[in-house]
């Protein structure tokens, strides 16, 4: 190549290129899941974290293309905090948050599928694992995570101390854990 | 991360989901995991956890019930409802998720459904809650929201529950 450039080069660095479709939608199934797991474990509601995924993927869409692409799954997770932390902060104005959120959807350019967070196979195997566990542990699961009482609601039934009762939460989650991984 | 590292940001990330933390430990971990990738993959399996936690323990018929040492009726009430509370249509997702489900998934929960119920709970009448006007099994709606948003790509192994 001469030296003296190519006459249509102006010197101007070559911004870069967004992110195709393809490469989002690929990183979509890698770490869509995820993501939305997440968001639903910060928002404690599957349809904001519905919307705040895609906003996410969106931004992927917008600005992936200045991250790494080996540390991808770290800047989708710190894009995913900070926009559920945005739309926590305009919870109170739902007619707007409607909008913004309407808004990126609609401006998406790729589909994205949803999500299966729950599957059958994990949901057939907790439910033996659980039948395992001590007989107190399974009653102070049950009672948190189907009943939906607080811990200091079950020591109080039980009439033992708060700790005891967190014990055994820990043991039987540790274990459970332990055996479904 | 040590093991034992693990375990405690594990526990701290599944009382972070369940809404179990005061509210300046909750504020506390919600600044870590603004930075902290395996904080966040700790509230990731914790969701996922208590997510499957939830439905299982919605099928499950309840375990001989546990002797409460208190001497107040609502230890024996709340026997009484745990009872039928696990053959209720009325429980709820820990997330409200109430997206129907598609067919094929909701018929391997009712087969689900089914395996516990013939497994012998003679006792239980609450499964007649179940049965429609035409006897069919009708599936709860908590039941289908459950395993919404199924993907209909979902040609993954069924063993690859975790991802990398």
């Amino acid at each position: 190549m001469s030296d003296e450039g190519d006459p249509t080069d102006s010197g101007r660095p070559t911004p870069p290129e967004r992110l195709t479709a393809e490469v989002v939608r690929g990183q979509y199934d890698a770490h869509g899941r995820d993501i939305l797991t997440f968001l639903t474990g910060v928002l404690k509601d599957p349809h904001a974290a519905q919307d705040v995924c895609q906003a996410t993927f969106q931004r992927l869409m917008e600005a992936g293309h200045e991250a790494r692409m080996e540390s991808i799954r770290g800047w989708l997770f710190k894009v995913a905090y900070h926009e559920a932390m945005a739309y926590r902060r305009q919870q109170g104005r739902s007619d707007r948050l409607h909008q913004k959120y309407s808004r990126q959807i609609s401006e998406t350019t790729i589909d994205l599928p949803p999500q299966q967070l729950v599957r059958l196979e994990d949901i057939a195997r907790i439910k033996d694992l659980l039948k395992q566990l001590p007989e107190e542990q399974q009653f102070v699961v049950r009672q948190r995570i189907h009943e939906e009482r607080t811990f200091a609601e079950i020591a109080g039934d039980l009439n033992v101390p708060l700790g005891t009762v967190l014990t055994r939460m820990r043991l039987a989650v540790q274990k459970l854990r332990k055996w479904f991984e | 991360m040590s093991q034992p590292i693990a375990e405690h940001l594990n526990w701290l990330a599944l009382q972070y989901v369940l809404g179990e933390l005061s509210e300046s430990d909750r504020s506390t971990f919600e600044l870590r995991l603004a930075d902290d990738l395996q904080a966040c993959e700790a509230v990731v399996a914790a969701t996922r956890l208590a997510m499957t936690m939830q439905v299982a323990t919605s099928i499950v018929a309840p375990a001989a019930v546990m002797p409460v040492r208190s001497k107040s009726l609502t230890g024996a009430w709340l026997a009484i409802g745990m009872t039928s509370a696990a053959m209720a249509l009325s429980c709820l997702l820990v997330f409200r998720t109430p997206t129907p489900a598609t067919p094929s998934s909701a018929a391997q929960l009712v087969s689900l459904w089914h395996a516990e119920a013939d497994a012998g709970d003679e006792d239980s009448d609450d499964g007649d809650d179940l049965m429609d006007a035409a006897g069919d099994v009708a599936v709860p709606g908590w039941m289908l929201a459950a395993v919404s948003l199924e993907s209909p790509r979902s040609d993954e192994p069924a063993d690859d529950v975790k991802e990398n």
